[in-house]
């Protein structure tokens, strides 16, 4: 039978199942630690650093136990869904914000051609809602949507409306969209600038919504395409490779509160309307003002209203893009940081499901969790500094020395299980790609095997890039700054070596002077280190290396060999855009006729 | 006698831009401000209801 709510008893089970194992592999680790670093009697760093490793293991079992219940999931019963006629009004929102307009508007043209390829009777029409601030731009956005209409034949059913202040930034503008002019449609498909849906994933969503009059909000999962680069290629396979179990996994644990991720979703308008009006959080930001990772908080807010969010991963069809180098990805990052730091503000908003609040804590420790593992990493140098050298001969007139317990075997052990916890749900996620078949899109056997490991090795000496950027942004939050909205590049993403030395000397300099202290303070964990601070030191070339094109076969998706209709109609639009570009000073109207 | 009426000059038409052309109709829909501030003293009551929404599952794998 068809099932429109994820099960109660199913969702309650794994929420305890994952919070159970994650506490366990963490309690067991501290413990481990402190029976390590008690061996010479407890100190205060002792304890500290067996603090830190309990939160740092937990947040890494936490993402190992959130992969496991992503395999295990049992499949979820067939959602209802109407099958005859659609009687809803659908408008798919394209909030832009200082985009390129001709990309943008060819997807709009590449999207509508799909859904009416569909030939299914409904109404879906497109509004671009601009919040566009530089003016040239804005007067491109408006030459670029008359070549849409023109095109796609869209007048009355395409609209274009540009904010004179983009006050709330994405979700204000939506909400001054859904306030104006809401109630001329039933649902909204909510874009990003770089989405693409196929035609028929945005019919298969309106039917399912339509058919469980609960349900406010239905997400699907992303893929990402379009990477060209080192980083974006490793990033575009981990995500199209991995997330997919992540993601299950997520939404077995959220059961009816969720995901929301903002974009390349379809919502009930009423619904949205009641409930998602976004208040100015009191302060000034970047903990109070308007809210930035408001995706959360409306999942949130839907689900306090007792509205249903729900995650369909069986829905294909679903595009975006993501960052093309480290310094794109860290200052999408910095945006992202500022908005789930500011969610420890909503902790405490009334009425909201346990659950949700445990969802902000999730997002808010995902960006302290490095901070945490560089407070371990500073008291470890710290207690090896500290050490008192063992007394081997404590007894007086006792001629033979007595050895400390060599709680070596611990510490190593330790560190594995740490290793394990990062590595394990990717290879059990590669086991799952074998044995379903998924493994075919990816290069086969082989290839995807070749490429998890490229990209393990290529993430690991990232991370401490990334965790530095990270850190960075936590303090620069805490401290008061704001990081603003800045748009994002959507360019080639290659850099030149004074950019990559311009963005990332700092993090040079902190890992040699990191690395110079711990040799000088506790040289004993120099070795240990290295792994970390030589990443550090070459972050500029590291950073430089990965914003270049990828080889031809290097991290195979399924999207290379089988090109989405949606992205060769896209490609199509722009290559018949390109041959006729426009003349600078051309007035919008009069281009209309273009096409 | 000839009167020469002078008028001001005709104030020229504004010209449609395409934004007014092509804006969305206006259909409004009340879209209230939601509460997300707590009052006094709510933190204790959050970190209860977290219990609470964990208590049936651990409860189960006891």
């Amino acid at each position: 039978m068809a099932q429109n709510a994820p099960s109660r008893d199913r969702t309650i089970s794994a929420r305890a199942l994952a919070i159970a194992a994650s506490v366990l592999a963490a309690a067991a680790a501290g413990m481990v630690f402190q029976i390590y670093g008690a061996a010479d009697g407890v100190g205060f760093l002792d304890v500290l650093r067996s603090t830190l490793i309990f939160f740092s293991t937990w947040w890494l079992a936490w993402g190992a136990a959130t992969a496991l219940l992503g395999l295990t999931a049992r499949q979820r019963p067939a959602v209802a869904r109407i099958a005859g006629a659609i009687k809803g009004r659908t408008v798919v929102i394209v909030p832009v914000y200082n985009e390129e307009p001709r990309i943008t508007f060819a997807r709009i043209a590449a999207m509508d051609a799909s859904i009416q390829a569909t030939h299914i009777a409904a109404q879906v029409d497109f509004a671009v809602l601009s919040d566009t601030r530089d003016d040239k731009i804005a007067l491109q956005e408006q030459h670029w949507f008359a070549r849409l209409l023109a095109r796609q034949n869209g007048e009355g059913r395409m609209f274009y409306r540009r904010r004179e202040k983009n006050t709330g930034r994405k979700a204000g503008n939506i909400e001054e969209f859904i306030a104006s002019s809401g109630a001329a449609w039933d649902y909204a498909v909510i874009l990003d600038a770089d989405s693409l849906m196929e035609g028929d994933t945005i019919i298969e969503m309106i039917r399912r919504i339509e058919a469980a009059p609960k349900l406010a909000l239905l997400q699907t999962l992303p893929r990402v395409v379009g990477a060209t680069t080192r980083f974006g290629r490793a990033m575009q396979f981990a995500a199209g490779f991995h997330s997919p179990i992540f993601a299950r996994g997520l939404a077995a644990t959220q059961g009816r509160t969720g995901p929301f991720w903002g974009h390349n979703a379809i919502v009930r308008i009423r619904a949205w309307a009641e409930s998602c009006g976004l208040p100015e959080l009191p302060g000034r930001a970047p903990f109070g003002g308007h809210i930035m990772s408001h995706d959360y908080v409306e999942a949130a807010l839907l689900a306090r209203a007792g509205w249903l969010v729900r995650l369909d991963d069986d829905l294909e069809g679903s595009y975006e893009e993501g960052p093309e180098n480290i310094i794109d990805h860290a200052k999408r990052d910095r945006r992202w940081c500022q908005g789930n730091l500011q969610h420890a503000k909503l902790l405490t908003a009334p009425g909201l499901k346990p659950w949700s609040r445990f969802v902000f804590v999730q997002g808010i420790f995902a960006y302290i969790a490095p901070l945490i593992w560089l407070a371990f990493i500073a008291a470890s140098i710290a207690a090896v500094y500290w050490v008192e050298i063992p007394d081997y001969f404590p007894e007086a007139n006792w001629p033979f020395p007595t050895f400390p317990n060599d709680q070596t075997p611990k510490a190593i052990g330790l560190a594995v299980g740490v290793f394990g916890l990062l590595v394990m749900p990717k290879l059990l996620v590669a086991l799952d790609a074998i044995f379903t078949g998924r493994v075919r899109g990816f290069g086969g056997i082989g290839g995807s095997l070749r490429a998890m490991l490229v990209e393990l090795g290529l993430s690991s000496l990232i991370a401490p890039i990334l965790m530095a950027f990270q850190s960075r942004s936590v303090l620069q939050v805490l401290l008061g700054r704001d990081g603003g909205w800045p748009p994002n590049n959507r360019g080639d993403g290659g850099l030149d070596i004074t950019e990559a030395w311009a963005a990332g000397s700092w993090i040079s300099w902190l890992g040699l002077s990191g690395l110079i202290a711990t040799h000088l303070m506790a040289p004993v964990l120099t070795l240990w280190l290295l792994p970390v601070g030589l990443p550090m030191v070459a972050a500029p070339l590291l950073i430089w290396w990965t914003s270049h094109p990828a080889g031809p076969h290097a991290f195979p998706v399924p999207e290379d060999t089988t090109i989405p209709p949606i992205l060769t109609r896209h490609n199509a639009v722009l290559a018949a855009w390109s041959i006729a570009a426009p003349a600078a000073n051309a007035t919008p109207l009069a281009e209309a006729k273009l096409g | 006698m000839n009167v020469t009426i002078q008028t001001g000059a005709k104030p020229a038409a504004k010209q449609a831009t395409l934004a007014d052309l092509m804006a969305p109709p206006r259909a409004a829909l009340a879209m209230p401000k939601q509460v997300l501030t707590a009052p006094p003293g709510s933190f204790m009551r959050s970190v209860r209801s977290l219990l609470w929404a964990v208590a049936p599952g651990l409860r189960r794998l006891g």
